[in-house]
């Protein structure tokens, strides 16, 4: 085998393990998310230790990968789309332990409520809908790189905006029971946080679709405001 | 989530597609225009076309045999010296088609120097090798020779290590030196293009850094062409980069554009090392 | 096994030397009771204790420069035109193989060439010039083929380097190429000088005079060489004259010597100056 060809080889062998971690990586984020909202629904503290152990695991890994997508660069010097793939690796991977941190941050709150009866989350009919459609994203942004398929999350930006909506509606829905008491201002109060983590959740898995865009395409995708978007009737990403 | 196809790693069969050219050049140094160059049976370069910008670095990039060196060597007529070798198409320095009729292929190499892959030096001493192109076209003093032999070394980054010895021998250099002596050789007659065919390929890293140092002063004076397969030197110097494949162009865009996001599969193919 | 085969070749070289060193060994031990000054500045006389060499010593001196006045001139511009400008076609090759076949004809054939074409057609008679003539014919594709070796030895990368500043092809030639075969056509010239120092037969049939009691003092006037003047001593019955031959040889092989000593050390000195 050349010189060439073995360099090819180990450089594909690092992108093939890289690939598996992050893989495995998107798999503990989304449980991770999944984990601590059923913590915080059902007021379930061991499933919080679930979370806080998933968190440690994800930061790890997330070093691990940092760690590798280096070592690529000072061996194989990458261009092209192995570049791409590395370096929006190291970007995702920033969004990935985001969304693990988040759902540590949601778990706490359960610690928080703990000893109440009753989860304040049978308060909010509109969580569970935010949840899936939070969990939905994360799984398409994760799928879209693995499967390197860019076409498929263009359109991410605009599942965000319905995201955003819900967490308006939640708010505003929290504000008024807390207004007219009934609901604890405490209770309301970290309720309001942790529907602002799932909405800052869905705006990571944006992010980390914009990131795989760039990885397939080489194409940069704008930053549009919701409210620009529906007034020019574009939606983001769509191509020319 | 399922897994991803392992990425390529042997050899890909591949079909020379149509030029990408993806950056409008103005005002080019040099233009080919359907541009062949066969030697007796064998067809080194097909039907190029490449605009070539002013004042700035333009690597050719390519597997061997792909031409590069033919094409380059085509710009300042080297390839007469093969007796084999036809030319057909247009090749434009400055405007004007070097293959006319009538062109002195002597004159054009004033304009247009060239740099070899292993240095060349006379068997003369330092001076002579500098003082030789001046000689051969220009009627001047003896100061005045020495004074463009001197600028010329130092044009070159030489100046310094051999101001004390010009009378030695030119292969008495390391090699690094050599070539940075060669290219003094082609600058004392102020070219206008210089052509250089893996210049770097039989010097080591730091000789090597000297030379790329170099291209990136001399760029502001003339136009550069390079021939490399040395990819991280192409990314590092040129800021255009064209990849040929069996004779043609396969695509030409600004080095950091060709090397991000190049548009053609098998220019990716072959910056990724699957081939080549 | 390996000394075996050390020894057997070291054994040849041993014996083709010793041969050689009897020969000469010989030919000196006869030669020394005749190396005098009068032997060098006698003419030829047919009493061996007055023989000298005056007149052949001259006329091998005067012989030998016309030949390479001639000669290397001719023969290194040829070499430069099939080397450099000559198309490498089928008539080229024909050329270069005339070359070659000249220098496998027996030398008594380009004195038969001499005579007929110099001497008697051209009226130039039995002269220096004829004889120049003829060994210029003779020497020619020796220095061809050696000029031809030490331009070719020069690397194309030299060419290139020159074309590549914009030399012309003359300009290249001129200025580097022959310069750095330098050593090279020096080599030719020692060659030529060689062969047509040692000639004999040739200029047997070209000369007219063996025992000259004169100096040729114009190209125009009879002469002998030295290895025609041994012959003719060695023709004379007395005893005696073998000595004065010996002494003859010597005198030449010194002659030969002192020459090619002289063109190696220009030539190392040349080569020394090459960086």
């Amino acid at each position: 085998m050349t010189a060439q060809a073995a360099e090819r080889k180990a450089l594909a062998a690092g992108l093939k393990r890289l690939n598996e971690n992050m893989v495995t990586l998107a798999e503990l984020s989304e449980y991770a998310i999944r984990r601590a909202v059923d913590s915080f629904t059902r007021l379930d503290a061991k499933a919080a230790d679930e979370v806080f152990t998933l968190d440690r695991e994800i930061y790890a890994l997330q070093l691990e990968i940092e760690r590798d997508c280096g070592d690529l660069i000072a061996l194989f010097a990458p261009v092209a789309g192995d570049l791409r793939t590395i370096t929006t690796s190291l970007k995702v991977t920033t969004d990935f332990d985001r969304v693990g941190r988040y759902a540590k941050d949601i778990a706490e709150m359960t610690l928080q409520f703990h000893g109440m009866e009753g989860s304040p989350a049978e308060e909010l009919p509109g969580l569970p809908e935010m949840v899936e459609k939070t969990v939905a994203m994360v799984d398409r942004a994760a799928g879209a790189y693995v499967k390197r398929d860019a076409d498929s999350v263009r359109d991410l930006a605009t599942v965000d905006d319905e995201v955003d909506e819900l967490h308006d509606r939640t708010f505003s829905e929290i504000v008024a029971r807390m207004a007219s008491g009934a609901l604890p201002v405490e209770a309301g109060a970290r309720c309001i946080l942790v529907v602002r983590y799932l909405e800052r959740i869905a705006d990571h898995a944006v992010n980390i679709a914009e990131r795989v865009v760039y990885m397939v395409t080489g194409e940069r995708l704008p930053r549009i405001r919701a409210a620009e978007r529906a007034h020019t009737g574009t939606r983001a990403g769509k191509r020319p | 989530m399922t897994a991803v196809p392992e990425p390529e790693v042997g050899p890909v069969a591949v079909e020379a597609p149509q030029s990408e050219v993806t950056v409008q050049v103005e005002d080019p140094a040099i233009e080919s225009r359907g541009l062949t160059v066969s030697y007796g049976k064998k067809v080194a370069v097909r039907e190029m076309s490449l605009r070539i910008p002013r004042r700035r670095v333009t690597a050719i990039i390519g597997p061997s045999g792909c031409g590069k060196s033919t094409y380059l060597r085509a710009i300042n007529r080297m390839n007469d010296t093969i007796p084999s070798c036809r030319t057909q198409g247009e090749l434009l320095v400055d405007g004007e088609d070097v293959y006319a009729t009538g062109v002195d292929p002597v004159l054009l190499r004033r304009k247009v120097g060239l740099i070899f892959q292993k240095p060349n030096p006379f068997p003369k001493s330092i001076h002579e090798n500098v003082a030789f192109g001046v000689k051969l076209h220009y009627f001047a003093t003896k100061e005045e020779t020495e004074s463009v032999v001197r600028a010329a070394l130092v044009q070159a980054n030489l100046w310094d290590e051999v101001k004390d010895r010009l009378g030695d021998g030119a292969l008495s250099l390391s090699g690094g030196q050599q070539q940075r002596l060669c290219i003094a050789r082609a600058l004392a007659v102020e070219p206008d293009v210089l052509l250089m065919d893996e210049p770097c390929s039989a010097l080591d890293p730091i000789a090597t850094a000297k030379i790329e140092d170099l291209i990136f002063e001399l760029k502001k004076d003339m136009t550069i062409v390079i021939v490399t397969h040395n990819m991280q030197q192409a990314a590092r110097v040129a800021d255009y980069t064209a990849f040929m494949y069996l004779g043609r162009l396969v695509e030409f865009n600004r080095t950091r554009d060709l090397f991000e996001k190049p548009r053609e599969a098998l220019t990716e193919n072959y910056i990724t090392g699957r081939f080549g | 096994m390996e000394w075996a085969f050390a020894g057997l070749f070291g054994a040849c070289i041993v014996v083709a030397i010793a041969v050689l060193a009897i020969l000469l060994g010989s030919v000196v031990v006869e030669a020394l009771p005749y190396l005098t000054p009068s032997v060098v500045l006698n003419f030829a006389s047919h009493r061996p204790e007055t023989a000298g060499y005056a007149a052949a010593i001259v006329g091998t001196a005067w012989v030998v420069g016309l030949t390479l006045l001639f000669s290397l001139p001719l023969g290194m511009a040829a070499a430069i035109y099939l080397e450099e400008y000559a198309p490498r076609t089928r008539l080229t090759r024909l050329l270069e193989a005339g070359v070659s076949n000249l220098a496998g004809v027996p030398s008594v054939v380009f004195g038969l060439l001499g005579l007929a074409l110099f001497s008697r057609l051209l009226g130039l008679g039995f002269s220096i010039l004829a004889a120049a003539l003829t060994l210029t014919v003779l020497v020619f594709p020796y220095v061809v083929i050696t000029t031809q070796e030490a331009i070719r030895a020069v690397p194309r990368s030299i060419r290139e380097g020159a074309l590549a500043v914009g030399a012309t092809k003359w300009q290249t030639i001129r200025r580097q190429v022959l310069p750095a075969a330098g050593p090279g056509l020096l080599t030719a010239s020692i060659l030529a000088a060689s062969r047509a120092m040692g000639e004999s037969a040739p200029l047997i049939v070209l000369s007219s005079v063996i025992f000259m009691t004169f100096l040729p003092l114009d190209p125009m006037d009879p002469f002998v060489v030295l290895p025609v003047q041994i012959y003719g001593y060695i023709g004379l019955p007395q005893e005696e004259f073998r000595g004065v031959a010996a002494a003859g040889i010597v005198i030449l092989l010194a002659m030969l010597l002192s020459f090619n000593s002289v063109a190696v050390l220009a030539r190392n000195r040349m080569q020394r100056r090459r960086w």
